[in-house]
C-alpha cells in the first residue's frame, strides 16, 4: 500500500461540483458503474481521482497506463515461478489488482483497442477470464472504473462509453475569484502538505461520515414502481441506446438522495442524475448533430419532472 | 481457478422475444448451426446467449474471451509435464472440448479477425450432422481441414466495427435487437434487473419453474422434430424465397427448411404452414442477402449498417423508423432529406460565424489582396453537406513496413511492435525483444532432463535450463493507422452547380469510414489567398466533421499554397517513427489562380508542389471536381505530376471509391 501523505485532500478541491459529486456517488454506491471525466488538461482530474481514494482509506487506485500491454492488464504466465519451479502459475494483472478498488485510466480515449476490449470483457461480466499463454484462469474483477479524457484528442468507442454510469465535463474555473483560490490552496499545499492536510482533516472526516451515512441510507431506499416508470420514460424520451441507462439513472438518483441524507427521491435528484447519466448515451454515433447540454435535458424532461414529486 | 457469475434467467428477459425464439429453436435443433445477436449495447445480448446455456444443462459451455491466443484455442504442449517427465504431452485447447457443446463469444465484432476465423472454421460443418467434427489433436497442427460441430452463440454491436462475413455465414439464425420504446416494457426490464442485482439467488428461484417448463418444452419439441415433414409445395416456396433473396449457395435453403421444421416442432404441430416459413425467413435470410444485393443496398448508407437495412419488415430501420416503407429507396430519400435539413440549419449558423472578413482576410495585408478578399467574402457561401456515398473499406500499405505501428484498423502490421495483441509466438528475427516466455519455456521443457545431466557441474538450483535456441518472441497483431489528410479546394469555382455540397458529402463519407477504421484524419481547406489547416491530424473525426460542415467556399484558388500546406502537415509523419501511414486526398478542379509569390505562376507553382509531394513518397489521390461541358483537365495533370490516383467526383458517387483508394497500394 502506498503512503497517501502527499495527496491533495478531496475537501480542498475548488469548484468542479459535478465531477466531485459524480466521484462521491461512486463511493456511496460502489457498484454504480464508474465515471468518465471529460475535459482539457489541468482541470484537477487526476488530483480528484487520487483524492477520492485518499478519502476512503480502504480503497486504492490502480493505475492503468495508456501504454499498458494486454498481458499486464489481463494477467499472464508467472515466468519466475515457471523458471524456479517448472510449473505454470497465473500472474494476475491489473484487472485482478483493481478488484474491489478503483481502476483509473488516464486518457482512456487513447488506449489500445486490445486493452479497451479487455476492459469491456471484464466490465460486462465482473469476471476476468484469461485463456492465453498456456494459462486458463478466471477471477472476479469488479472495480470502480474512472476514466479521464480530453475529447479533442479523439472520442471513446460507443461501447466503452456505455459502460460508464456517469460522465461529466470539466472546464477550468471561469470565475477569477475561484481561480485565485485554486492557486492559493495549491501553493499552501505545496509549501507544507502535512499542515495543509491537517487543516482539512475535519472536513475530510465529515465527508467520510457523510458517505458512510449515505451508504446506510441507500440500503433503505426502495425504488417505487412509479419511479422506475419515470426513468424508463426519460430513457425513451431522450432516445438512449439500450436499457442500461434506465437502471443507471435510477441507481444514480438513489445514491444522490442518500448522499443528501434522504430516503425519498425528489425531482432535483432526478435532474442531477440525468445530467450525469444521459448526455454520453444520447449521441448514438460520433457524428450526429446536437451535443446535449444540461439545459436541454432540463427542457426535455420538463413535464416529466413534475411527475417525480408524485412518484416518490 | 474458474469463477462463475450468477446468470440472469433466460425467461426473465423482457421484450426480446425474437432473440429468445431464435435461441430456443437452436436449443431444439443444433442443425441450425448458430445464433448471432446484433444490437446496440445494453439490449441483453450477452444475457441471452449465456442464459440459454442454462436450458441445455447437459452441454458444456465454452466462453471464448477476447484475450485468447492461438495456443489456448487449439491446444498446446504441457510445459510443466514436459519438465517433470521429459516428454511432450498435449493439452487440448478450448475448441477440442467444444465438439457437440456450446461456444459463446460475447463481443464477436471485436474479436481479432484471425482468431474469429479460426473459431468459425473449426465449427464449420454440414448442417444437421453435429457429431462428426473433430478438432486437431495431434502434433499435425495447422495442417488439413479441421472441424468441430458446436453450437455457436455470438453477440455483437454492429455499429462499432465491420463484422466478418464468415460470421454471418456460420450462424444459421440472426436477430437484430432494438432498444424498447414501450414504457411498460421498459419499466419491467429495469425493475427485474434491479431485483436480480439485489438478490440474484431468490430472483433465480422465482423463475425456476418457468425455466423448467422451457426445458420440458425444448425436450418435447426435440422428440417431435424428426416427425415434422415438409411437403413439396413448401419446399419449393423455400427455395424460391432463398433464390429471390439472392442467397449464395444452398446453405440458406437448407437452413430455412431446418428452421421451418423446428418452428413447427416448437409450436407443437406436425404440419408446417406458410406463416412458419415466413417466420423462419426472418431469422435465416436477413444476414445472408448481403452478397447478391450489395450494389443497390449499399447506396446512401454505410456498409456497417448493411444487416439492419436488409431486415424484413418487422424491424425498424435504424435511427429513423419508417413505418410501412421498408424499401431502400424510401429510406434513402428520407436520410437524404434529413441530411439536407441538418445542412440548412448549419448554413445559417455558419454564415453568421464566417461573416467577419477579419477572420478570413488572414495574413495577406496587401491592399489589392484585402480588397479582393472582401469582395470574395461577399460571395463566400457555406455549402451544405451533400448526399453521402458508400465507402468500402480501403487499404493503404505502409511505405515503411517495419516501423512501429499506432493503432488503427485499416492496415495490419505484425512483428516488431510491443503494442497490440499477442497472438502467437515465433522464432526471433533480428534483435531480441518482447520475448514470449510461455513459448520459450515450452520449447525448453522437453530438454530439461538431458540438459541437467549434461551440465551437472553448474548451478543445480536451477529448475529450468534455457538455451538460445529455445527463445521465442511474441507476434502481436496490431493495426497500423492511416493518417488521411484531406486537402479541399474551397474556392469560388466550387460553388458552381453545388459542387461543394457534393465534395462535403464525399469527405463526410470518407470520414465516417475513417472513424470505423480508427484512422487519424486532418483537414486543410484552401480558398482565396491562403490555405488553412482546419484540423491537424487527430483521431477526433467528430471535430473534422464539425469543421467540414462550417467550411465556407468562395474566392480564388491558391492551389499551390494548399498543396504545400498539405505536404508540411504530413511530412513529420514520414520522418518520425509515427507508425502512421500518411495519405493525402486532394479535392480540386485544379484551376489555380493565386500564387504564393508576388509574380509567380499559380499553375507552375502547383505543379512543383505536386512534384515535391510525389518525391516525398506520399500516397495521394486526386479527386477532380471539375464540372460542365467544357473541361480543362487541370486536375488530371496535377494528378500526373503528383503521381496520384485520379478520379472524378462523379465516379465516386457511382460507388467506385473503394476501388479508387484500393489501387493506391
Amino acid at each position: 500500500m502506498e503512503g497517501k501523505a502527499d495527496v491533495y485532500p478531496f475537501a480542498a478541491i475548488v469548484g468542479q461540483d459535478l465531477m466531485r459529486k459524480g466521484l462521491l456517488l461512486n463511493l456511496v454506491n460502489r457498484k454504480l458503474g464508474g465515471i468518465l471525466i471529460r475535459g482539457e488538461k489541468g482541470t484537477a482530474k487526476s488530483t480528484a481521482v487520487r483524492a477520492i481514494a485518499d478519502l476512503m482509506p480502504e480503497l486504492s487506485v490502480v493505475n492503468l497506463p495508456v501504454h499498458a500491454t494486454e498481458d499486464r492488464v489481463v494477467g499472464t504466465l508467472d515466468i519466475e515461478h515457471a523458471i524456479r519451479e517448472g510449473e505454470k502459475k497465473f500472474e494476475p494483472g491489473l484487472l485482478a489488482k483493481a478488484h474491489g478498488h478503483i481502476l483509473y485510466v488516464d486518457e482512456i480515449n487513447l488506449l489500445d483497442d486490445a486493452i479497451v476490449d479487455a476492459l469491456l470483457d471484464a466490465a460486462a461480466m465482473g469476471v476476468n477470464t484469461v485463456e492465453r499463454e498456456g494459462v486458463s484462469y478466471s477471477h472476479p474483477s469488479r472495480f470502480i472504473l474512472i476514466g479521464t479524457m480530453n475529447p479533442e484528442e479523439g472520442e471513446l468507442r460507443p461501447q466503452l462509453l456505455d459502460r460508464f454510469a456517469l460522465s461529466v465535463e470539466v472546464n477550468g474555473e471561469r470565475d477569477v475569484e475561484s481561480r485565485m483560490e485554486v492557486i492559493r490552496r495549491r501553493l499552501a499545499f505545496e509549501a507544507d502538505p502535512d499542515e495543509f492536510r491537517r487543516r482539512y482533516e475535519p472536513q475530510q472526516l465529515e465527508l467520510r461520515e457523510r458517505i458512510e451515512r449515505a451508504r446506510q441510507l441507500l440500503e433503505q431506499i426502495k425504488p417505487s414502481e412509479e419511479l422506475l416508470k419515470w426513468t424508463a420514460a426519460v430513457g425513451i424520451r431522450l432516445k438512449v441506446d439500450g436499457h442500461r441507462a434506465d437502471i443507471m439513472l435510477m441507481k444514480t438518483a438513489m445514491a444522490m438522495a442518500a448522499f443528501q441524507g434522504r430516503t425519498q427521491i425528489v425531482a432535483d435528484d432526478m435532474v442531477e442524475a440525468a445530467m450525469m447519466v444521459m448526455p454520453h448515451r444520447m449521441r448514438k454515433r460520433p457524428f450526429e448533430e446536437g451535443a446535449y447540454d444540461h439545459e436541454t435535458i432540463r427542457e426535455l424532461l420538463g413535464d416529466l419532472l413534475s411527475e417525480v414529486t408524485h412518484a416518490s | 481457478m474458474q469463477v462463475k457469475p450468477h446468470l440472469y434467467p433466460f425467461c426473465a428477459v423482457v421484450g426480446q422475444e425474437r432473440a429468445q425464439k431464435a435461441l430456443l429453436l437452436h436449443a431444439v435443433n443444433p442443425g441450425l448451426k448458430g445464433v448471432l445477436l446484433a444490437g446496440p449495447p445494453g439490449t441483453a445480448k450477452s444475457t441471452l446467449i449465456h442464459g440459454v446455456t442454462e436450458l441445455l444443462p447437459e452441454l458444456n459451455v465454452i466462453n471464448i474471451p477476447l484475450n485468447v491466443d492461438e495456443e489456448r484455442l487449439w491446444g498446446d504442449w504441457d510445459m510443466a509435464a514436459a519438465v517433470r517427465s521429459g516428454k511432450r504431452t498435449f493439452v487440448p485447447g478450448l475448441l477440442a472440448a467444444a465438439d457437440g457443446h456450446i461456444v459463446t463469444v460475447d463481443n464477436a465484432h471485436i474479436m481479432p479477425e484471425r482468431l474469429m476465423k479460426a473459431v468459425l472454421t473449426a465449427g464449420d460443418n454440414v448442417a444437421g450432422e453435429p457429431a462428426h467434427g473433430h478438432v486437431r489433436k495431434s502434433s499435425e497442427r495447422r495442417s488439413g481441414l479441421d472441424s468441430a460441430a458446436f453450437r455457436l452463440f455470438a453477440a455483437m454491436s454492429p455499429d462499432d466495427r465491420k463484422p466478418l462475413p464468415a460470421m454471418f455465414d456460420r450462424c444459421g439464425l440472426y436477430v437484430r435487437l432494438e432498444t424498447s420504446a414501450d414504457l411498460a416494457e421498459r419499466t419491467e426490464i429495469a425493475s427485474r434487473l434491479l431485483a436480480f442485482k439485489q438478490d440474484p439467488e431468490s430472483f433465480r428461484l422465482a423463475y425456476e419453474s418457468e425455466t423448467k417448463e422451457l426445458r420440458a418444452r425444448i425436450a418435447a419439441a426435440r422428440t417431435r422434430l424428426p416427425a415434422v415433414h415438409i411437403d413439396g409445395e413448401l419446399l419449393r416456396l423455400a427455395a424460391e424465397i432463398a433464390e429471390e433473396a439472392g442467397c449464395l449457395g444452398h446453405r440458406a435453403d437448407i437452413l430455412l427448411i431446418e428452421a421451418v421444421r423446428t418452428i413447427t416442432a416448437w409450436e407443437g404441430l406436425s404440419e408446417t404452414t406458410q406463416e412458419h416459413l415466413q417466420e423462419a425467413a426472418g431469422f435465416v435470410l436477413p444476414h445472408r442477402m448481403r452478397a447478391a444485393s450489395q450494389p443497390e443496398v449499399s447506396r446512401g448508407k454505410s456498409p456497417g449498417d448493411l444487416p439492419d437495412q436488409e431486415q424484413t419488415k418487422h424491424d425498424s430501420n435504424g435511427d429513423h423508423p419508417s413505418p410501412g416503407s421498408h424499401r431502400d429507396k424510401e429510406s434513402q430519400r428520407e436520410s437524404q432529406a434529413e441530411g439536407e435539413n441538418n445542412a440548412t440549419n448549419g448554413e445559417q449558423v455558419d454564415r453568421s460565424q464566417f461573416a467577419s472578413p477579419a477572420q478570413l482576410g488572414g495574413d495577406h495585408n496587401g491592399e489589392a489582396d484585402s480588397r479582393q478578399s472582401l469582395s470574395s467574402e461577399a460571395r463566400a457561401v457555406v455549402e451544405a453537406v451533400g448526399r453521402e456515398i458508400a465507402v468500402q473499406p480501403f487499404v493503404f500499405t505502409s511505405p515503411h513496413p517495419m516501423k512501429q505501428a499506432q493503432t488503427g484498423k485499416r492496415n495490419q502490421a505484425s512483428v516488431g511492435t510491443v503494442n497490440g495483441r499477442y497472438v502467437r509466438a515465433a522464432m526471433p528475427r533480428g534483435p531480441l525483444r518482447d520475448i514470449a516466455f510461455d513459448a520459450t519455456l515450452r520449447m525448453a521443457a522437453p530438454f530439461q532432463r538431458i540438459r541437467k545431466q549434461q551440465s551437472s557441474s553448474y548451478n543445480t538450483n536451477l529448475k529450468l535450463w534455457i538455451e538460445p535456441s529455445d527463445v521465442r518472441v511474441k507476434v502481436r497483431e496490431n493495426k497500423t493507422g492511416t493518417a488521411l489528410l484531406f486537402v479541399v479546394d474551397a474556392s469560388g469555382s466550387m460553388n458552381a452547380n453545388k459542387r461543394m455540397k457534393a465534395v462535403k458529402g464525399a469527405v463526410l463519407s470518407l470520414l465516417r469510414d475513417a472513424y470505423r477504421q480508427r484512422d487519424h484524419v486532418g483537414l486543410i481547406a484552401f480558398r482565396d489567398q491562403q490555405a488553412e489547416l482546419l484540423l491537424g491530424l487527430t483521431r477526433s473525426v467528430e471535430l473534422a466533421e464539425r469543421k467540414l460542415r462550417t467550411l465556407p467556399a468562395g474566392g480564388k484558388t491558391p492551389l499551390g499554397i494548399g498543396l504545400e500546406k498539405g505536404l508540411m502537415a504530413i511530412r513529420p509523419l514520414l520522418n518520425r517513427r509515427s507508425g502512421l501511414i500518411p495519405a493525402m486526398i486532394v479535392m480540386t478542379d485544379g484551376k489555380a489562380n493565386v500564387s504564393a509569390e508576388a509574380a509567380g505562376d499559380p499553375w507552375q507553382e502547383s505543379l512543383q508542389a505536386a512534384q515535391r509531394i510525389a518525391a516525398a513518397g506520399i500516397r495521394t489521390l486526386v479527386i477532380d471536381t471539375e464540372d460542365g461541358v467544357v473541361r480543362f483537365g487541370y486536375a488530371r495533370k496535377l494528378a500526373e505530376a503528383m503521381q496520384a490516383r485520379y478520379y472524378r467526383l462523379e465516379q465516386l458517387e457511382a460507388g467506385s471509391i473503394e476501388r479508387a483508394v484500393r489501387t493506391l497500394i
